[in-house]
């Protein structure tokens, strides 16, 4: 089918490969159907495989609604999160994949990149259903600051800081 | 929305499955258990309410100059490509 979006234009996307979340997401009501782009890596994040670790979940009914997401332990070595076989409704835990999604904030002077550890995507890359966990470990963060050293390139906008970012009381 | 009147230590049984318990009550504010299957979500509200605003301030990102982040150079990628179970390392 053909995907409109706002950040990669009209693109073509195989129907056997689209994400459905039965449940949205919280914020994004309704059953959606995301396709996933892959968007390479931050430096310094172990790839494994020579894979993306950054991918694009790109609905395909709203082309402006798009979320980047990161394979979490490229750059939290120490997250863990119990997956198996209730994690997503039946699916095998050796299908399920987890991906945290990434907010960019921009503020004076530069970029502060979080992710949200603590509402984790689960994918079932077999039966390609997804769904927003929501997790209840005071260990994990929705904001927690990612990727602290990273070597500035040419070009680049200055990441400030990575200090968590108030999202209200938690 | 259904109210029902509960004392301490008096349960509601909801779907045969979900068993909620009132375990103290205070003047402000009351303690309460849930028993539920796994499969089942249980989360305080304003934990919900702050993913999904944390999902709003994180669509659509701008990562306009932020090296290592394709922009619109990329193409749709199967889902096969993700890691899955054993391929996710672990810190074990």
């Amino acid at each position: 089918m053909h995907v409109q979006t706002t950040r990669f234009g009209s693109i073509d996307v195989d129907d056997n490969e689209l994400v459905t979340f039965e449940d949205g997401l919280p914020g994004f009501p309704g059953t959606r159907q995301m396709t996933l782009i892959g968007a390479g890596g931050l430096p310094g994040a172990t790839a494994g495989d020579g894979h993306h670790t950054l991918f694009w979940l790109q609905d395909t009914t709203e082309p402006d609604l798009a979320f980047l997401t990161i394979v979490p332990w490229t750059v939290y070595p120490d997250y863990d999160i119990e997956v198996d076989d209730t994690t997503l409704d039946g699916a095998d835990a050796d299908d399920v994949s987890i991906l945290t999604i990434v907010t960019v904030r921009r503020e004076d002077g530069g970029v502060r990149l979080t992710s949200n550890l603590l509402a984790p995507i689960a994918i079932d890359v077999r039966r390609r259903i997804g769904h927003q966990l929501i997790l209840n470990d005071p260990r994990w963060s929705i904001t927690t600051p990612l990727v602290d050293a990273r070597p500035a390139a040419p070009g680049d906008v200055p990441l400030l800081a990575a200090e968590p970012v108030s999202n209200g009381p938690s | 929305m259904l109210i029902l009147t509960r004392r301490v230590g008096e349960r509601i049984v909801i779907n045969d499955e979900i068993v909620i318990t009132i375990v103290e009550a205070g003047r402000d504010s009351v303690r309460i258990g849930v028993e539920a299957p796994r499969s089942v979500t249980v989360h305080r509200h304003e934990v919900w309410e702050q993913i999904a605003s944390e999902n709003e301030a994180a669509r659509n990102a701008d990562t306009t100059g932020i090296t290592g982040i394709t922009g619109g150079d990329t193409a749709p990628v199967s889902t096969s490509s993700l890691p899955t179970g054993k391929r996710q390392p672990t810190t074990e």
